[in-house]
């Protein structure tokens, strides 16, 4: 891990040409917001972010020869958003100095194809042995209008879709980041209309037509809770790019105290041929100070449905403790079982003040970017959101 | 069975304090905490280890069965929380995410308080849940108030067994404590002020101590309190949580 969002050679590869095409669209949107007569007086306006560093020293090995480094990241997130009767606006934007072997690793991402998301803008002459870069993207940038239940939205979104943790081979539109020490999701540039079919339970159709719209991908989902306590939801969908028909849903159920939850996703070629089935089950619980969860991932698509899980089978597991007041030692780990390549964490938080906290943190994995080697890292992470 | 009769008579005597029995005292407690619909401004201080988080929010309810929370301090702006029925939802504006709170996440304290989402589950309507019988009657903090002992009649009852401090003039709930089947004390809560409210006496600034954790203690304050407020339906729904 060389940054929390930027920089690992093929981590971040876009299912969806990410298009910035809508983006000025919803901040105009977004200003108009404000300068419609009346509109501003009952809107509320917001600003937040955080300002985040990390600082790691690495080790890895490979065959005979082996190597350490160091790196830094900075990232200063801010978001803006507005709120009216029936009007919601949003611009959230990130950017980030790497130093030392964050940006060395993000020149080198930056030389793959696909390698960096084509939304990242980022310092000329990255390339050219880079010792520090600053890269910088939008990570939201939508309106959404919102009527009798009914609504619209437009712009860069995060479309969830899906129960797993890991994986959801049903989320269509997002992309998911597994660069930083949990997680995180990606914005995608789509429009939404969601209709509400009662109080808890929605239907929703959901375009992202990328640049070119014979490439995008489109879909229809109903979702809601069924029997009462079953939440789940069935999607249908064409992904241009793949050429491909997909048909899918998830669940989510209690047993007592334990939570299962399951994703399942089928891609079918338009041509016909035989398809290709990804699927998710997991569970999570809590006893005492613990948490503890797992999921199982079948990929029956490899690298052509998920490139960064190619192989069949793959497992994840993440326990956690909340070992003091404001203290919490965490274990994830993820793991191609095929391969037996494998990425494993321990993070110790400290939840120092209202506003902010210090984690530090060692990650082992072997495997990476397709070699043998083994990599080692140690880095401690503060963040602080205003 | 002369002496069952006289402990009969006995338990009889003390259910029925002072012409009232338990049952009476705690529906009146009920109907005073009782509410049609409540629109209030929120503060939560969470007291851990020395050290105070403060979280604030709106909140909207109607009865029992329908709440909206909105979190306006500048770390959680924005998350929200819906309950409908039995059912509790949480959405995280960041990651645009609705999450179902729903097995042993209940058990988990909302927000990092001692309140478990279990807790704000809760009906407030105790008589529904418990059975009550008055086990003495006793000062607190110079109010004359009843101890009502409440015996949980259905499984769904966050807690075995409790005891209720009741304030014998304003019926209201001035202490309470919350007993596992096993007898060991879970929580404790304390009404710290008490206000008139249209004619009506509410608890606006209570404690919780959670007693499984030590050093720990959250301050509920309600703020610009409006009772049976004019609440549109459409503020209970998903549509209003993503919004």
């Amino acid at each position: 891990m060389t940054s929390r969002r930027y920089g690992r050679g093929g981590v971040a590869r876009p299912r969806i040409a990410a298009d910035a095409g809508l983006v000025p669209v919803a901040v105009l949107a977004l200003l108009l917001a404000v300068a419609v007569p009346g509109a501003a007086q009952e809107s509320s306006w917001t600003l937040g972010g955080s300002l985040t560093q990390q600082a790691f020293a690495a080790a890895s090995e490979s065959g005979s020869s082996a190597g350490g480094s160091y790196g830094s990241a900075t990232t200063l997130e801010a978001t803006l958003r507005a709120r009216g009767p029936v009007l919601r606006a949003e611009f959230s934007a990130e950017a980030a100095l790497l130093a030392g072997a964050s940006a060395e690793a993000f020149a080198a991402a930056a030389a793959l194809p696909g390698g960096v998301p084509t939304d990242t803008l980022y310092s000329p002459g990255v390339l050219s042995n880079a010792e520090t870069v600053l890269a910088a993207r939008v990570r939201t940038a939508f309106v959404k209008w919102t009527a009798e239940g009914f609504s619209v939205t437009a712009g860069r979104q995060i479309v969830n879709y899906g129960k797993g943790t890991a994986w959801s081979p049903v989320d269509l539109f997002t992309e998911r980041d597994f660069s930083g020490l949990s997680v995180a999701r990606r914005g995608s540039d789509a429009l939404r209309l969601t209709i509400p079919l009662g109080a808890l339970s929605l239907a929703e159709a959901v375009a992202a037509p990328a640049s070119d719209p014979a490439e995008g991908t489109y879909a229809l989902r109903a979702a809601g809770l069924v029997f009462g306590t079953l939440e789940g939801s069935l999607v249908g969908a064409w992904n241009g790019g793949a050429d491909e028909w997909i048909g899918g849903g998830d669940l989510k159920f209690d047993l007592s105290w334990l939570s299962f939850h399951g994703d399942a996703a089928y891609a079918a070629p338009r041509g016909g041929g035989s398809g290709d089935l990804r699927a998710v089950l997991g569970f999570d619980t809590s006893f005492g100070d613990f948490v503890l969860g797992a999921e199982y991932y079948y990929n029956g698509s490899g690298a052509a449905g998920d490139p960064l899980f190619p192989g069949a089978h793959n497992a994840y597991a993440a326990l956690s403790w909340s070992a003091a007041d404001y203290h919490t030692l965490a274990f994830s780990a993820l793991a191609d079982l095929e391969a037996g390549l494998f990425a494993a964490t321990l993070t110790w938080a400290w939840d120092l003040a209202q506003n902010g906290g210090l984690t530090s943190y060692l990650r082992l994995s072997n495997g990476q970017a397709g070699t043998e080697s083994w990599t080692g890292q140690a880095g401690v992470q503060w963040e602080v959101k205003f | 069975m002369k002496r069952i009769l006289i402990a009969s008579m006995i338990a009889l005597a003390a259910s029925t304090a002072f012409g009232q029995s338990a049952s009476e005292i705690l529906r009146k407690v009920d109907d005073n905490q009782a509410f049609q619909s409540i629109e209030y401004t929120g503060r939560m201080e969470i007291v851990l280890g020395g050290e105070t988080r403060v979280k604030t929010m709106k909140a909207w309810a109607v009865g029992d069965s329908k709440a909206f929370v909105e979190f306006t301090n500048p770390e959680d702006r924005g998350t929200r929380m819906l309950k409908l029925d039995k059912n509790l939802w949480m959405y995280f504006p960041k990651e645009q995410d609705t999450v179902k709170i729903s097995g042993h996440l209940l058990r988990e304290g909302m927000m990092g308080s001692d309140v478990s989402y279990e807790d704000a589950m809760e009906s407030d309507a105790l008589l529904e849940k418990y059975t009550a019988s008055v086990l003495r009657e006793e000062s607190v903090e110079g109010r004359p108030a009843w101890v009502l002992e409440l015996k949980a009649t259905v499984p769904t009852a966050s807690y075995d067994r409790r005891l209720v401090w009741v304030d014998k003039e304003r019926y209201v709930s001035l202490k309470g404590e919350m007993y596992a089947r096993s007898g060991r004390l879970l929580k404790e809560s304390r009404s710290l002020e008490v206000r008139n409210v249209g004619g009506r006496w509410y608890p606006v600034r209570t404690e919780m101590v959670n007693k499984l954790r030590k050093d720990t203690r959250t301050v509920f304050v309600l703020e610009d309190l409006r009772l049976d407020a004019r609440i549109p339906e459409s503020r209970f729904s998903m549509a209003e949580l993503t919004k």
